[in-house]
């Protein structure tokens, strides 16, 4: 929470930067700095902790378990995690500032001889920090899901949220391990002045490739989560089973297997040999199948059912709208010849925050929403969470639809020409920052008021059929209930 | 007089047009749907007690292959669209038919290097109606080559030659046409402003520019 006030006040600085041409708000080296914090936290230390940190409350509770396996593993992750992060926001204290790199920290950039600050240095330990945390909590994860659930919890009936922690949790034990290794190196170079990101014999693609070997699975683990969080609540609300559950499950997983298979794509003109690229374009496109089936198939579920239009479900349908938007410009991106253009520009900017900033966060405020009173016992202003809901939606749509209009405007620039002709949309989007972010606040204080105001709330106020809500793990009480229920549990169990 | 639209842009619009078109129909029909659903199907006061219908509880594998299908077949065809394209830019033609250009980036300009041995910086002079080939290096960190005006972009990376092509319009009655050159990769504190403009010239004229720079810029920076 902490870090996603700070990264989004990162955030509005930049928007504000960015609201008139030639303005001189933040200096240039600084506005570097403030990307750099910003795409770090907001991906790293926001998006992929706060999924962690709701799994920590429901995956055990999902699964029957009392706690994750590893206790203190669990502690070990997040004093590590919480640690790494005050350092990251501390280098920026330091003489000489933070990394000025961007997230991607492309080499030789990111060396010694051309970011000579210790900040930079700092920052990639605590980069190096957070992939341990991460690492041990992954394994925390995925032994407690294998080996902790209860009786009755059969692969078939683990819930969808449990599912997409688990596939997430693989991933990232597959993912941190290239990135654990490239920050290693880079700090050799920069502390013991060896050559790897150094040389100029292919020292920069290198690390790009490292880097993006990381860098695209984190996405999925970014949106896993919101998609297991989006199904969760949308069975809860449409009081209705998954639709096709087992093919969810399975495109699931055959999106977390493609996406360690798609980093190239990142690299279209790095000048990798053209039949490599297409290669990669054709694995992009394939990702975009099973991931397109997951999108009809929570369409499906509403399909004849009976939808309580609650803050989450508000929330979930928005995550749905942008990860759609945000899927179809990405199949766009798969196209080299098409990619030529996009690199760089404020589209991919536009594609990405509409996937993260979109998809992501509003599932997880969706997931806090949803889970609320299961966690904190307390009810949540339901009027005030719909007003704010409306409010971020349009604040989000203001500040990112822009984008993909300002597509030859670079990435990451400190400022630009009155003559380029970007002023106005860049207007709105700092507008739409305007609304957005105060909206986000707002959410978080409409949390903490709940939770000082002590109004308890039932033990399951959505009339929930999820196993968490209802603490039956053996599957015979809903199969009991009703003749139709009864139907309905094992064919939701087949399908 | 208009500035004619580059033939590489002309492609690049017409697939980006036909493939932004079927991305807008599949959000519109998703979110549609989606939509149509969350209002038809939400509760409303004095409804009696739901009970879900179990129809759609079975197997749905078939549905997922038609839909899969279906997006392969659309995927497909862009793609092969898309092979048609691919040889402007990265396959140019032959050397013997262009003119080649070497591009150093450095922190924070562009140099550019004529056959004949002659540099500018900062700026780049190509005449119109010909090949061009530019070869793109860096010689400290990693910039990237963005000729947005004819939608190619290459990375500038040191110790790496990158060639990307590109076909220069017919002047069409202007003396000359401008675009820009941008870095378009995050380079350090002074990239917002690493650009270059690229003028298109009469080949006579630009013969008889190139016969008179002289090819001793050896103290210019970067390289």
């Amino acid at each position: 929470m902490f870090f996603l006030i700070v990264a989004g006040s990162l955030g509005m600085l930049m928007r504000t930067q960015l609201a008139t041409p030639n303005e001189n708000f933040l200096n240039p080296f600084t506005y570097d700095q403030v990307v750099t914090l910003h795409g770090l936290l907001m991906i790293l230390w926001v998006l992929t902790p706060l999924a962690a940190g709701l799994a920590n409350y429901i995956v055990p509770l999902q699964i029957g378990a009392k706690d994750l396996t590893f206790p203190r593993l669990n502690a070990t992750s997040y004093w590590t995690y919480l640690f790494s992060g005050l350092l990251l926001v501390g280098t920026v204290f330091l003489p000489g500032g933070s990394a000025n790199t961007g997230w991607t920290l492309y080499a030789p950039l990111n060396t010694i001889q051309f970011s000579p600050q210790p900040g930079a240095t700092l920052a990639i330990l605590a980069l190096a920090l957070f992939a341990v945390s991460v690492t041990i909590s992954s394994i925390n994860f995925i032994t407690t899901i294998v080996k902790k659930r209860a009786k009755g919890v059969t692969w078939t009936r683990l819930p969808i949220f449990t599912w997409s922690i688990l596939m997430t949790m693989a991933l990232a034990l597959f993912a941190f391990p290239p990135l654990a290794a490239g920050l290693t190196l880079l700090t050799t170079d920069r502390i013991f002045g060896t050559v790897f990101f150094s040389s100029t014999q292919g020292g920069s693609i290198l690390w790009d490739e490292l880097f993006w070997f990381f860098g695209h699975p984190e996405v999925y683990i970014v949106v896993l989560p919101a998609l297991g969080i989006i199904a969760e609540v949308f069975m809860t609300f449409s009081k209705r089973p998954l639709f096709a559950r087992k093919i969810f499950i399975a495109e699931l997983a055959a999106v977390t297997i493609l996406s360690v298979g798609v980093w190239m794509h990142h690299m279209f003109t790095t000048g990798v040999n053209f039949d490599v690229l297409q290669a990669f374009s054709i694995t992009t496109m394939a990702i975009s199948i099973p991931f397109e089936g997951l999108v009809v198939g929570l369409v499906l579920t509403l399909y004849k059912s009976r939808i309580k239009l609650s803050a989450p479900m508000l929330y979930c349908l928005a995550a749905m709208f942008t990860v759609t938007l945000g899927g179809v410009t990405g199949v766009l991106q798969a196209f080299p010849v098409l990619d030529y253009a996009f690199r760089g520009t404020y589209w991919i900017v536009g594609h990405f925050h509409y996937v993260m900033a979109g998809t992501a966060l509003f599932a997880l405020i969706a997931g806090l929403y949803y889970w609320w009173p299961k966690i904190t016992k307390r009810k949540y202003n339901e009027s005030f969470a719909k007003i704010t809901f409306v409010i971020s939606f349009i604040g989000f749509n203001a500040l990112y639809f822009p984008y993909f209009f300002l597509l030859d405007m670079p990435r990451r620039i400190a400022t630009y020409s009155i003559l380029s002709g970007w002023a106005s949309l860049n207007f709105d989007a700092t507008v739409g920052a305007f609304i957005f972010g105060p909206a986000i606040l707002l959410t978080l204080l409409n949390l903490i008021l709940s939770y000082r105001k002590n109004e308890s709330s039932e033990a399951n106020p959505w009339d929930s059929k999820e196993m968490e809500w209802t603490g039956d793990y053996s599957g015979t009480a809903e199969a009991s209930t009703t003749k139709d229920n009864s139907i309905q549990s094992k064919n939701g169990d087949k399908s | 007089m208009p500035q004619p639209i580059p033939n590489s842009t002309a492609d690049w619009n017409n697939l980006f047009n036909l493939s932004a078109i079927i991305a807008v129909i599949a959000v519109v029909i998703v979110i549609g749907v989606m939509v149509f659903f969350a209002v038809k199907y939400r509760e409303k006061k004095g409804q009696s007690k739901f009970i879900p219908q179990i129809g759609l509880s079975r197997s749905r594998a078939r549905e997922a292959v038609i839909f899969a299908s279906i997006s392969i077949i659309l995927l497909a065809s862009l793609t092969v669209a898309s092979y048609r394209l691919t040889p402007n830019a990265r396959f140019p033609p032959p050397v013997s038919q262009s003119l080649v250009i070497d591009v150093t980036a450095y922190q924070w300009n562009f140099k550019f290097t004529y056959p004949n041995g002659a540099q500018t910086i900062g700026e780049c002079y190509i005449p119109a109606n010909k090949s061009i080939i530019f070869n793109v290096t860096s010689s400290d960190v990693m910039h990237n080559f963005g000729l947005m005006d004819f939608r190619v972009k290459i990375d500038a990376i040191p110790g790496r030659y990158n060639v990307i092509g590109v076909t220069t319009p017919s002047l069409d009655g202007n003396s000359q046409l401008n675009y820009t050159i941008r870095c378009y990769e995050l380079c350090g504190s002074i990239h917002s402003y690493m650009m270059a403009p690229l003028t298109i010239m009469d080949p006579t004229v630009f013969n008889y520019w190139l016969a008179n720079q002289t090819a001793t810029n050896a103290t210019l920076p970067g390289g």
